[in-house]
């Protein structure tokens, strides 16, 4: 019975089940909390926590390394199809290029801000609370979205933390989400421009699609905040890896 | 087959993407395979050598699921238990205050830019009228 809950299919059956699951819970509450993405890597993880258990009546982290990688073997296409997702960020970007044309300035002020002041307070804030150095580089990239977030990792040369930066980012998005809103009531913000780019630049796809609760406007300068950011903080990233050197 | 010409298509520009990041990785310069892609992928769109239409409906089906395709990478997360049950209040607040400080970082610098911008417009206005 193991074998077959832990067979390649059946993982791949429990992870898009779980996803789709709670993509439907979204999209019938519209609540951020409810993020598919974070769900289904808390429930994964505690079903190959189970399979280990079951197997093995036992967990140690040995036991869990083996399993985890039998299940990497099973979901390998979706990491495989990822470069491709990530190039297909290309569309909404084509799709609202007049508001980039029409926006830029704001757009440039917006990233180089949001980036400087991201990276900035994560390295301050690692340091004060004594964070290995690895780790905070890895945290760069926590206002940027998951696809790029995760190759600016790699490009640090921490890629064995990339899993941290996908699942900081995720709940990034999320606090975003939540705060983001109550943010701009204090600030009594009103116009589109400064909705969109706090939360987009702030908070990446899962801020932007508060922004599109504020008007069309707003969402439109958030996603294309998404991906000038991403790349501004893919340049700093370059820099910082070319010093090191 | 509209579906698998569409999927070829952004599969071919991920690859020319990656193939590009590798000759730039021989010069000591990396760069993200799938950024070159989206990049060019971008530009092709803009210069109409390729519609948005033609790539439209499998582009935003990965736009609209994009989160699954992460669940590889974060589930290795299960590797680096020993560290996170250590630090994950650190990351917590970071998280927290990091957000705080960039989100009113940057809305305040788009309302100062904004600001400016206008008074520079009205500015102008104001010398064509004299």
């Amino acid at each position: 019975m193991i074998s077959f809950l832990s067979s390649p299919l059946f993982y791949f059956f429990v992870t898009v089940g779980i996803y789709f699951l709670f993509a439907l819970l979204q999209k019938k509450t519209h609540s951020p909390l409810l993020n598919p993405l974070l769900w289904t890597i808390v429930f994964v993880i505690g079903y190959i926590l189970l399979v280990v258990l079951m197997d093995k009546h036992e967990v140690n982290p040995e036991l869990i390394e083996a399993e985890v990688k039998n299940y990497e073997g099973a979901v390998n296409i979706l990491d495989i199809l990822l470069a491709p997702v990530t190039v297909a960020l290309a569309l909404p970007l084509y799709a609202n290029r007049h508001v980039l044309k029409e926006n830029w300035l704001a757009i440039i002020v917006a990233s180089v801000v949001g980036v400087l002041t991201s990276i900035g307070s994560v390295i301050l804030l690692g340091h004060l609370l004594g964070l290995d150095n690895s780790i905070v580089m890895a945290l760069y990239p926590r206002g940027v979205t998951t696809a790029i977030a995760r190759e600016i990792s790699v490009m640090l040369g921490v890629g064995q933390y990339a899993s941290i930066t996908v699942t900081v980012v995720v709940i990034t998005g999320i606090v975003g989400a939540i705060l983001g809103p109550l943010l701009i009531k204090l600030f009594h913000g009103d116009d589109d421009a400064s909705v969109g780019l706090a939360l987009g630049s702030a908070s990446h796809a899962i801020g932007t699609s508060k922004a599109f609760d504020y008007s069309q406007k707003a969402g439109a300068i958030a996603s294309v905040s998404i991906i000038t950011n991403g790349f501004l903080t893919v340049v700093v990233a370059l820099i910082v890896s070319l010093c090191m050197r | 087959m509209k579906v698998m010409k569409q999927i070829l298509i952004i599969i071919i520009f991920a690859l020319i993407g990656n193939l590009l990041s590798y000759l730039l990785s021989l010069i000591n310069f990396p760069f993200p395979g799938s950024l070159i892609g989206l990049i060019l992928l971008f530009v092709f769109l803009l210069t109409g050598l390729i519609k948005s239409e033609g790539i439209s409906e499998v582009g935003q089906y990965f736009i609209d699921n994009m989160g699954i395709f992460f669940v590889p990478g974060a589930i290795l997360i299960l590797n680096n238990i020993r560290i996170l049950s250590e630090i994950w209040w650190k990351l917590a607040i970071i998280i927290l205050v990091a957000f705080i400080i960039s989100f009113t970082a940057t809305y305040w610098a788009v309302r100062l830019t904004l600001f400016l911008q206008d008074k520079a417009r009205k500015k102008k206005e104001v010398k064509e009228n004299d």
